[in-house]
């Protein structure tokens, strides 16, 4: 499953990343690696931007990076 | 004999660097340019009783990877200036991200001191935080801050004394050890100066040839010889199957979880259970956008009606001390040219100026910084986002275009917060499509002269209002336009990755509010905009009072002008006012009047009924005062806005760009008017 398919109040786990190289380091910057967990809260009025629970603090990232994010539901 | 020590101030963005910064230094503080540095930084500096501490405020950042110029800024500065003492402030109610950078840090520089910043709000979260623990895993002072109550500082300023370094936090992959170690060996036999051999051997198992150009300038000579290329050769060979910036980076947010886990404890959710609830209203589907408009009507009203006040006193004031210096300067028998040229040239204007700009400013810009402060700023990027993305540019521009209605010049150097350089430079460029405060006196008084009428019915203060919003909306609708082709063009890319973090709500400080955006914004800008006021003042006194023949250079202008003006629906005076208005937008109507009258200075109007006969005998129409209007929208921005410009790109093309794209614009719009309502009035 993508990042950018989760809804609201999905808790998930992050498996990969395949981002270009410099996008995914901004997400490095922001500790999302794979094994974070990734709790999704909500999105913006034109849905092109969601905000995320990362490592405590709350980031928004927009839908056309958020679906080079590969996740899975915590088991 | 006075010890001197260099204090580095790193962190994350947004934990308050700046309060511990402005409390440390007080007022013994500069802006400046680092050598070499693009990137504005503050320093300043602070004494106990045997020390000199110079402390430099570096960028917020995330990481030290370097991916952005800030990044890099903080990060060379912490190798290359080789701070005695880095601060590294943190978010205590954040710490886990915050974390990462501190242990980034610990493996570019051994003397640290932790600023855990915020700690009341972490105690209002419940958010325990073993202080002692975190200390002994790492082996530095800890020091617990509230820096806007001044909590802890002289604590702080103590630890910077303390002899303790860092213990080395971070083991990496086996594999990547063994190569660390490898690579270590050839680099003990070179000279490195203050680096750490550690710290460079994993910059070269990143491949970062960027900062190994860095290195090689530091150190004098070509670090990468034929032995340690081979080295490095093999290793990278022998690591190959690996993303080795993944495996640094993760090894760093594990550690931090790590150390997190052993010292924070949350005894209670409400807090941020509070956050969530604020943002559910805030960028609610129905309410977001209403309530971002509602602020930002509030403050422009506000500022419109109450700078009213201020600006007549201090412009009575002013005027009471014109007679005084006429007198004084007559008396101390300079010519009596030169007298009429500084009194009624160059200190008209001045006074002019201040005293239109200051009262605006002093309030807008405290209220701004209230919603700066209080964390919702964010969220107006967060909810307009999405008309931003289509124009290839960032949703942070939506708050520079807010900065913008203050004053264009603190928007233009508010432009910092985008991260990519592409999307800054579209802000930058366009940022003077938005009005400024400076603007809507005028734009008011021509909507009520010539488009609504003197009658203050509600019908009427209705219709000027939405007039008045046509105009803005204008303005805003160029911005979108113009960012759009801007980034099909000159500014070619797409729209960059954009991660925004959106902080936790904060009670903000209205006082430090208060002194902080008046010395910070409106004193800087208000010094820039007299800098220019004073040339231009004299020259406006030159035009108007040297005679060619029979006519005044001012009248020659304007009539040589108004060839030209007549197309695009202005006549020579309006045109020739705004060249001369350059230095501010308020003074573009005085000078109006003054090439009218043909007076020797600027003059006021009594009352608006006045000003439009005045205009009317000049021959304006309905037509000119649109035609007005979309020029007081739509032309080059003020000198202050240039010249900030010019101080945050260094580049003369984008300043020419950003006085000729908004320019072309608007005499495009102007003749298009000028033609279409020809047809109908």
């Amino acid at each position: 499953m993508l990042l950018s398919e989760t809804k609201v109040n999905d808790k998930t786990i992050v498996k990969r990343i395949v981002s270009n190289r410099d996008i995914a380091r901004r997400f490095l910057d922001i500790g999302l690696t794979p094994g974070t967990v990734v709790e999704t809260l909500f999105e913006n009025i034109s849905k092109n931007l969601c905000a995320y629970r990362i490592r405590g603090a709350v980031v928004s990232i927009r839908k056309s990076d958020s679906k080079d994010i590969i996740v899975a539901y915590d088991e | 004999m006075m010890n001197n020590k260099k204090i580095a101030l790193a962190g994350n963005p947004n934990v308050g660097k700046s309060t511990v910064f402005n409390t440390l230094t007080g007022l013994h503080q500069h802006t400046g340019n680092w050598p070499g540095k693009t990137v504005d930084n503050k320093s300043g500096f602070f004494k106990d009783e045997k020390t000199r501490y110079e402390i430099f405020d570096l960028p917020g950042t995330y990481s030290l990877l370097a991916h952005s110029e800030e990044e890099e800024n903080a990060r060379n500065f912490l190798l290359f200036e080789n701070p005695d003492k880095t601060i590294v402030v943190c978010d205590a109610t954040s710490l886990l991200r915050n974390l990462n950078l501190v242990l980034q840090i610990t493996e570019v520089n051994k003397n640290i001191v932790l600023c855990l910043n915020l700690m009341d709000e972490a105690k209002k979260k419940k958010i325990d935080i073993d202080l002692k623990k975190l200390e002994d895993i790492l082996n530095i002072p800890v020091i617990p801050v509230v820096a806007v109550k001044k909590e802890g500082i002289t604590e702080l300023v103590k630890a910077l004394d303390e002899e303790r370094k860092v213990r080395d936090q971070i083991i990496y992959d086996e594999r990547i050890e063994k190569c660390i170690y490898k690579l270590k060996q050839v680099l003990k036999e070179k000279e490195l100066f203050s680096l750490n051999p550690r710290y460079v051997a994993i910059q070269l198992l990143r491949e970062d040839w960027d900062l190994l150009e860095e290195f090689d300038k530091y150190l004098g000579y070509e670090l990468l010889d034929d032995d340690l290329r081979d080295v490095l050769n093999s290793c990278l060979e022998e690591l190959e199957d690996l993303d080795i910036d993944l495996l640094l980076v993760d090894t760093i947010n594990k550690k931090a979880s790590f150390i997190y886990d052993q010292v924070v404890s949350h005894t209670s959710k409400k807090r941020s259970l509070i956050d969530q609830k604020i943002d559910r209203i805030v960028t609610n589907k129905y309410l977001g956008i209403p309530i971002m408009l509602l602020f930002l009507a509030v403050i422009f009203l506000i500022t419109i009606k109450l700078s009213n006040y201020p600006s007549n006193f201090l412009y009575n004031l002013f005027f009471s001390f014109e007679d005084d210096l006429l007198l004084f300067l007559e008396g101390i028998h300079l010519p009596s040219y030169l007298v009429h040229l500084l009194v009624f040239g160059v200190f008209r204007t001045v006074m002019w100026v201040v005293s239109v700009m200051l009262p605006p400013m002093m309030i807008f810009f405290p209220f701004f910084t209230i919603l700066e402060d209080s964390g919702y700023l964010p969220r107006i990027a967060f909810n307009v986002d999405g008309v931003f993305e289509k124009c290839s540019s960032c949703g942070k521009q939506a708050l520079t275009m807010a900065m913008g209605f203050g004053c264009n010049s603190v928007g233009v150097s508010g432009c910092k917060i985008i991260d990519s350089k592409r999307e800054r430079l579209i802000a930058t460029i366009t940022n003077a499509f938005v009005p400024c405060n400076g603007k809507f006196p005028t734009i008011i008084a021509i909507i009520t002269m010539f488009l609504v009428g003197f009658n203050t019915s509600l019908k009427n203060t209705f219709l000027s209002a939405v007039i008045l919003l046509l105009f803005t909306l204008l303005g805003i609708g160029m911005t979108f336009l113009i960012s759009k082709i801007l980034s099909k063009t000159i500014l070619k890319g797409s729209p960059s990755s954009f991660v925004l973090e959106l902080p936790s709500y904060r009670k903000p400080q209205i006082i430090k509010t208060i002194i902080t955006s008046v010395l910070d914004r409106t004193i800087f800008v208000l010094g820039r905009a007299i800098v220019v006021a004073i040339p231009t003042g004299a020259l406006i006194y030159l035009l108007a009072n040297t005679y060619v023949g029979d006519a005044t250079i001012l009248s020659i202008c304007t009539n040589f002008l108004d060839p030209f003006a007549k197309i695009f629906g202005l006549d020579g005076v309006i045109l020739m006012a705004f060249i001369l208005g350059f230095p501010a937008n308020e003074i573009v109507v005085p000078i109006i009047i003054m090439a009218y009258l043909n007076t020797s200075a600027m003059m006021d109007y009594s009352s608006l009924v006045e000003l439009k006969n005045l205009l009317i005998d000049n021959g304006w129409t309905i037509i000119t005062a649109v035609c007005t209007l979309i020029f007081v929208v739509l032309h080059f921005p003020c000198s202050t806005t240039c010249l900030t410009i010019y101080k945050e790109t260094k580049s003369l093309k984008i300043v020419l760009l950003s006085i000729f794209i908004p320019l072309i614009c608007g005499l495009t719009l102007c003749f298009i008017a000028n033609l279409f309502l020809g047809i109908f009035v």
